[in-house]
């Protein structure tokens, strides 16, 4: 693993200049992420791999399915093989490990580092988080949409105006994901090993998300339930918005409720942090 | 042969009593592990609430079909635990020294010191499952079917084994953390679904490259009472012990490898 | 009989990829890596035979864990040859490890989370003990080793004294006729250190295990072993009798005196001269040192007490730290 130095500054002083330290704090996580995320080479040649098998399975399960009829829900076989694949595409963007880098940290007994640096621990581990989404747009976000563009037959979006909403929506699921990943991941500081619980609020987010089926296949008592959660603006919500699916006060609506999800999970977890914080039992390493 | 079957005993019961010191932690990985597994069913049962067939499988036929992949994998995922973190515990952080240090095969030492114990709960889920199949679909058992049905889950286990065997020893020679197993690990979900739905070339690759068709779509075929798999059906533990014994081998090259270069 | 040990031009080769900093050569280390051959054991021959206490050592990266690994089965040398209790460690390894004793003072043998006398059940399995050998050896490491106290508490919430005392019972409960010990006592108390020595030596001396240890601890070697293999950069540099050593290699006294009063300071300068050098240590406790080859102790005490008032005069021997390290220096050519 490549460490490269932390350019901490030595105190932090009550003049102006303090955030403006504070922001160079940050951007040095957001730096490390990057380049730690370089390292592992074989991660990166394999991962757009991982994206490319993940939307193929789902290519012929609903070219099977739409050999027999026409429209789905709403859904042509183009609009529903788009929904698919673009969804993959900002899951390669959104995607971090803060849960595991967390449960990590807890287990190597490495958490007291975190606690003595004069930082904020949400807030650097959301940096360094996107330090590494940073990288994954470059490195595998761009190479996977223009391999899925190629082979399969997938639409535009559907104005630039969509395109724009969708891009900042799907900036907004960037932090719904990280916030959600911090707060479980404080977990880890409770319980002995919290792997499992992590696999399973993976399944969760692919399903509920909207990632394996769009969310109105579901049956309407659970569309009602999820309205009041923050899953299907993780990846449902912005890809509707590229498919034009939703429209004018509709998406500001939509991008004004992923706002309040944003604020909503990380003081979430900000609130988890603090209460786990108080009783870190740091296991012997 | 006797000596390890008695240390896997002991190595497993050891095991046991140190998961179920917490038990609080064990329950809520138990229940976890639940949740992922009814989660996975999720995308079937919500597409069937919206078209009555499969490519001619019905909403049981494609569930047995997907019970049948998980129910091996089970069994798989409770030896596995080492296999994902070999590459950063067994290599980078050198734990394969001791491993050498022991009188005990290699392979022995790393599939059992740990038991991920809550993925029994897969192949209780994944019998369940195709129990409540059975009766749906109104299926006749005899005797010799459940004779089959026990050899196709260990040749599936053995399946599954060798192919992530295969994929873990890759560390011996990359140092870094292998990025290989994900989008393997991914290909998974094409055993979940009839293989006849893919393209030629997965079909391929899913039969000879990486076989999880043996694992789960050949021999539910056989069982769901469809013959046009037959022969691949009988050839399925034919398949499990030739990718086996190779998967063994590339284990045995690459501590040979550990120990000339030493990481 | 042959030695239990005999290594013939033994070398290990290992090659490496340099790494690049900053983004852009993290962004190079993706598509290109320059590839090193670094030679990290060159040539080392030595034998041991059966009932020695050997200590090896050398600097960080001399090649002490990499000769070990090797003669532990771990690596396969590069060329070279290694015969060690009647066999080739690497080639026949699991008939080698089941008559072998190991230690890394770094890493515990033992498993992390079960008590430690489950893992010595394990351990009794793994090895194919005896009940009744089990259960004696037990018995006695518990007495000796005291580890009773601790049988039935987890690895991981031992301290690492008590931790490397479990290790050690670990490693000898198959009464292994060869045992390696790498840093055994590195992080150890004063006290832990000695109960680790006296319990080696009572092993080497009741089972005539033979004993090679790397360390850091120069002390641990005068306590434990009467012979010493030097080496650095790969190469051997020393391997000899310990006694031999510091005739061959010692090149200064030391005498450290007590001066009657304060009085006697001022005068100090008059016993320095052309290669006797004095050192304060506290007050009025000082060390003189001189070229054993220039001046003979007699003669430096002699003229010590006719200038100056002494209480208390003591002679000692160079250290052995500086002696190893004038032998680092100077590549093992004795002055």
């Amino acid at each position: 693993m490549t460490s490269a130095p932390l350019a901490l500054p030595s105190l932090p002083t009550r003049n102006r200049s303090a955030a403006a330290q504070q922001a160079l704090v940050y951007a040095e996580f957001v730096r490390v992420g990057f380049i730690n995320t370089l390292a592992y080479r074989l991660r990166y040649y394999t991962g757009i791999v991982t994206y490319f098998i993940y939307v193929s399975v789902y290519y012929f399960i609903w070219k099977a399915i739409y050999a027999h009829s026409q429209r789905i829900e709403g859904f042509d076989f183009g609009q529903i093989l788009t929904y698919i694949a673009v969804g993959w595409m900002i899951r390669s963007f959104y995607y971090n490990n803060i849960d595991q880098d967390l449960a990590e940290q807890v287990v190597e007994g490495k958490l007291a580092m975190d606690l003595i640096k004069p930082v904020n621990v949400q807030a650097m581990y959301l940096a360094r988080a996107l330090g590494e989404s940073a990288f994954r747009l470059i490195l595998l976000t761009l190479p996977t949409v223009i391999i899925l563009f190629t082979v399969y037959p997938l639409r535009p979006p559907r104005s630039v105006v969509h395109f724009l909403a969708f891009f900042l929506s799907s900036s907004l699921s960037f932090f719904i994901v990280a916030g959600i990943n911090f707060a479980v991941g404080t977990l880890a500081i409770r319980l002995k090993s919290i792997l499992g619980l992590l696999r399973a609020k993976y399944f969760l987010l692919e399903l509920f998300s909207g990632l394996l089926i769009p969310i109105s296949f579901f049956p309407h008592a659970f569309q009602a339930a999820f309205a009041y959660m923050p899953f299907q603006y993780i990846s449902y919500i912005p890809v509707l918005i590229y498919l034009g699916k939703l429209n004018g006060v509709f998406i500001l609506r939509a991008l004004g409720i992923q706002f309040f999800w944003v604020v909503a999970l990380i003081s979430l977890g900000d609130g988890m942090w603090r209460w786990s914080s108080r009783r870190i039992t740091i296991q012997g390493g | 042969m006797k000596r390890h079957l008695r240390l896997f005993a002991l190595y497993f019961a050891q095991y046991t009593k140190v998961r179920l010191a917490y038990k609080g932690d064990f329950l809520i990985a138990f229940f976890s592990s639940m949740v992922a597994t009814v989660l996975g069913f999720g995308f079937v049962w919500v597409l069937f609430s919206k078209i009555p067939k499969l490519q001619g499988w019905s909403f049981y036929e494609i569930l047995f079909l997907y019970a049948f992949s998980i129910t091996p994998l089970g069994l798989f995922n409770v030896v596995s635990w080492n296999l994902y973190e070999f590459g950063e515990q067994y290599i980078i952080q050198a734990k394969f020294d001791r491993v050498l240090l022991r009188p005990v095969s290699t392979l022995f030492q790393v599939l059992f010191e740990r038991f991920r114990l809550e993925s029994f709960q897969e192949v209780v889920t994944g019998l369940g499952v195709i129990y409540i199949c059975i009766i749906k679909l109104n299926l006749k058992w005899h005797v010799s079917d459940a004779m089959w049905f026990a050899v196709m889950v260990v040749c599936g286990f053995l399946i599954y084994l060798s192919v992530f065997l295969s994929l873990t020893a890759v560390s011996f020679w990359f140092e870094d953390r292998v990025g290989i197993v994900p989008p393997v690990f991914n290909m998974l979900t094409f055993g979940r679904y009839p293989l006849t739905i893919y393209n030629d070339f997965i079909q391929f690759m899913l039969s000879w490259i990486v076989p999880f068709g043996f694992a789960s779509f050949y021999p539910t075929t056989h069982f769901l009472g469809r013959q046009s798999f037959r022969t691949y059906f009988y050839l399925t533990p034919l398949v499990a012990i030739a990718f086996f014994t190779l998967a063994v081998a590339v284990w045995n090259r690459g501590v040979l490898n550990y120990s000339s270069t030493g990481s | 009989m042959p030695p239990i040990i005999d290594v013939k031009d033994l070398c290990k080769d290992f090659r490496t990829f340099r790494r690049r900093e900053g983004v852009w050569g993290a962004v190079q280390n993706l598509f290109v890596r320059d590839r090193i051959t670094v030679r990290a054991v060159d040539r080392v021959s030595f034998s041991i035979e059966r009932g020695e206490m050997v200590g090896y050592i050398g600097a960080n990266g001399a090649g002490k864990s990499t000769t070990i690994k090797m003669l532990t089965g771990i690596l396969v040398p590069t060329s070279g040859r290694i015969i060690a209790n009647g066999f080739v460690p690497y080639r026949d390894r699991r008939k080698y490890t089941k008559e072998l004793g190991v230690v890394f003072g770094q890493r515990t043998q033992l498993w992390w989370d079960i008590a430690v006398v489950e893992s010595f059940k394990l351990l009794k399995e793994i090895y194919e003990i005896s009940d009744h050998d089990y259960r004696q050896r037990l018995g006695v490491f518990s007495e000796i080793l005291s580890v009773k106290d601790y049988l039935y508490t987890p690895v991981r919430k031992l301290s690492l004294g008590e931790r490397m005392r479990c290790d050690l019972a670990a490693a000898l409960l198959h009464n292994p006729p060869l045992l390696f010990l790498d840093e055994p006592t590195i992080g150890l108390d004063v006290v832990a250190k000695d109960h680790i020595r006296e319990f080696l030596k009572e092993v080497n001396r009741v089972s005539r295990t033979t004993v090679l240890l790397t360390t850091h601890d120069l002390s641990d070697i005068e306590e434990l072993c009467s012979r010493i293999i030097i080496i650095d950069r790969g190469k051997t540099l020393f391997d000899g009798q310990l006694a031999d050593m510091k005739a061959r290699h010692a090149r200064y006294n030391q005498v450290k005196f007590l001066l009657k009063d304060r009085s006697q300071v001022g005068r100090l300068g008059e016993v320095t001269n052309d290669g006797v050098s004095c050192n304060r240590l506290d007050e009025l406790t000082y060390v003189m040192r001189f070229d054993r080859a220039k001046h003979s102790t007699a003669e430096v005490i002699r003229s010590l007490v006719n200038r100056l008032e002494v209480k208390d005069i003591f002679v000692e021997e160079e250290p052995i730290e500086e002696i190893v390290k004038r032998i680092y220096i100077t590549g093992g050519l004795s002055a």
